[in-house]
């Protein structure tokens, strides 16, 4: 059985009155890629922005490898192996290609790919010396991950990457992220595209409001009335 | 196989060796500017202030240009090293030199009073400074501070005048602070700065300690305008609270250094020199017309170079790059 990378138990967030988190549970092994999934305002970027060290819980633990995080600042979970991408993408816009990779790997303290060979794994060596900010989306959102990538995180939250992709595209960024498995890393993959999540995670879980509705395989989430009634808004019709 | 590779130093720590001439240069163009320039023009106090205004202008460029605060109560950081300096050479009996760094000490003790000021962003980061640069004024004025700051009644550094020495300080003084944006630029901190600017949480994301970053670039930021306003006050000879505590130093730099172009080596000297010029030029000459002049300049600025001189440069390498990349597929 694979080691536990990360683990989150009863982790809860609210702004204001509103419940953006509530008592969210799960844990990802080495080797996993776990789905994360539901409706616009469910709180999946919430749950990212909390685990990744944006938002502090209200409530709730995080264990990465076992032992228990307090109250981190973002570069410190970053370089402990907790990384994301974003779903608006975030270059440095008026850095290189390359400069922005490099910023990563500068704070890298183990083993891990090379400048090139991150350049060469995202698609961007040919716009290496090119400022970000110049990029496309689907190219911003791939140098997102390869800034995350640069860091070697242990645990990768892959934040809306398929969208806008085309399926030919779609599929070799599953091929891609699942190539990311080797080595021990889990990945956490928010995304609405299900055929996409069918070709990359095990199992998947479905936050509604803040809350876990689901727990288990992507097949089984699809015919579960629950799952069904806050996506399609009808059971059984 | 992509995993398990062992780190390679990345390049962005290392001085790339292009634009390390090129800032290299815009070093050394205006310390052989202003160390000449003296022999063809004789106003010294002119040139003396040209060279403060430069160093402010690049301590805002560390400041804004690089990490994106803009700090309105720059001029705070300013008088507290004109009076840091004044009271270690009147009062601790120290050389005016050394006096100098006492100045530089000063801005830094009060930059780091601020500090919690980073909790605030944009305007209101903006905003805050001014207030803190003038609360710090009024302290310094207050006449039951007497005994120590001579109160409203200002300072008098005529025993330690020396007009070499200050012209020599001021000259090491630019040269320093351009050195220490050369290094900031070519840096990985330099990097991280840059980074931070463009967003905060990316840049955390990235690994950068964002806070200690640019708590150094403020506390860099600081030091400069703290030996700036010693060299300032010392220049200057005898000067009241509300010549050092001066908003429209901070006003000045500001649009020094935008009009140049931050982010660059040249762009906040460019700026400093024209303008600065044009002040005096203006001033000297046709006084009634000064602020027409440099009001019609800031528009011109705003509307047609945002970016500043050197952004004109910037897009016609980007054109350059862009249709190399063009050219080779």
């Amino acid at each position: 059985m694979a080691d536990e990378i990360l683990r989150l138990e009863g982790i809860s967030k609210h702004f204001g009155g509103l419940h953006a988190l509530q008592e969210v549970s799960f844990s990802v092994v080495g080797g996993e890629a776990l789905g994360l999934v539901g409706p616009n305002g469910s709180g999946k970027t919430t749950l990212i922005n909390v685990v990744c060290g944006l938002y502090t819980p209200n409530s709730g633990s995080i264990y990465l490898e076992g032992t228990k995080l307090g109250k981190m600042n973002p570069h410190r979970l970053a370089r402990a192996g907790i990384n994301r991408t974003f779903q608006v993408p975030q270059p440095f816009g008026s850095l290189t290609v390359r400069e922005n990779i490099e910023i990563a790997l500068s704070h890298r303290s183990g083993e891990g790919m090379s400048l090139d060979d991150i350049l060469d794994f995202v698609n961007l060596g040919k716009w290496a010396g090119q400022e970000a900010g110049s990029l496309n989306a689907a190219q911003q959102k791939r140098l997102d991950l390869g800034r995350a990538l640069a860091l070697n995180p242990k645990v990768l939250f892959v934040d809306e990457l398929g969208a806008g992709l085309n399926p030919v595209e779609l599929a070799e960024v599953a091929v891609m992220l699942r190539s990311l498995l080797s080595g021990g890393r889990a990945l956490v993959v928010v995304e609405h595209l299900m055929g996409f999540l069918d070709k990359l995670v095990d199992r998947v879980i479905v936050l509604n409001a803040g809350r876990e509705i689901f727990h288990g395989a992507l097949r089984s989430a699809l015919d579960d009335d629950e799952v069904k009634r806050v996506f399609l808004g009808t059971v059984g019709a | 196989m992509l995993e398990s590779r062992s780190v390679e130093k990345p390049a962005a720590g290392v001085f790339r060796r292009k634009t390390l001439l090129l800032d290299l240069l815009a070093v050394a163009v205006p310390v052989v500017g202003f160390a000449f320039g003296i022999n063809i023009f004789a106003n010294e106090l002119l040139l003396v202030y040209m060279m403060v205004y430069v160093a402010l202008a690049h301590g805002i460029n560390i400041s804004y240009g690089f990490t994106g605060y803009l700090p309105f109560g720059y001029f705070g950081f300013f008088g507290a090293g004109a009076y840091g300096a004044t009271l270690a050479i009147l009062d601790l009996h120290v050389p005016a030199l050394i006096g100098m760094l006492f100045g530089g000490v000063a801005g830094v003790l009060f930059g780091l009073l601020l500090l919690p000021l980073f909790r605030l962003r944009g305007a209101y980061f903006a905003i805050a400074t001014l207030a803190a640069g003038e609360a710090i004024a009024d302290i310094v004025a207050n006449p039951s501070l007497q005994s120590v700051t001579n109160g409203p009644y200002g300072e008098n550094l005529a025993s330690v005048y020396s007009s070499g020495q200050i012209y020599v300080a001021a000259l090491v003084f630019m040269a320093l602070a351009l050195l220490a944006v050369v290094l900031v630029k070519n840096s990985r901190f330099g990097l991280a700065l840059r980074a931070i600017k463009e967003s905060e949480y990316s840049a955390a994301m990235a690994g950068v300690n964002v806070v200690r970053m640019r708590s150094l670039a403020w506390v860099i930021a600081a030091a400069i305008a703290g030996v700036g306003g010693a060299i300032f006050g010392w220049a200057t000879t005898v000067f009241y609270p509300s010549a050092v505590f001066d908003s429209a130093i901070s006003v000045f730099a500001i649009v020094f250094a935008l009009f140049g172009g931050t982010g660059s080596v040249w762009g906040p000297t460019l700026g400093t020199v024209l303008l600065y010029g044009l002040y005096s030029a203006v001033g000297l000459s046709s006084p009634q017309y000064f602020q027409l002049i440099y009001g019609l300049a800031i528009v011109v600025l705003v509307l047609f170079a945002p970016r500043g001189l050197v952004g004109f440069g910037r897009a016609a390498g980007r054109m350059i790059s862009l249709r190399r990349a063009g050219a080779n597929g």
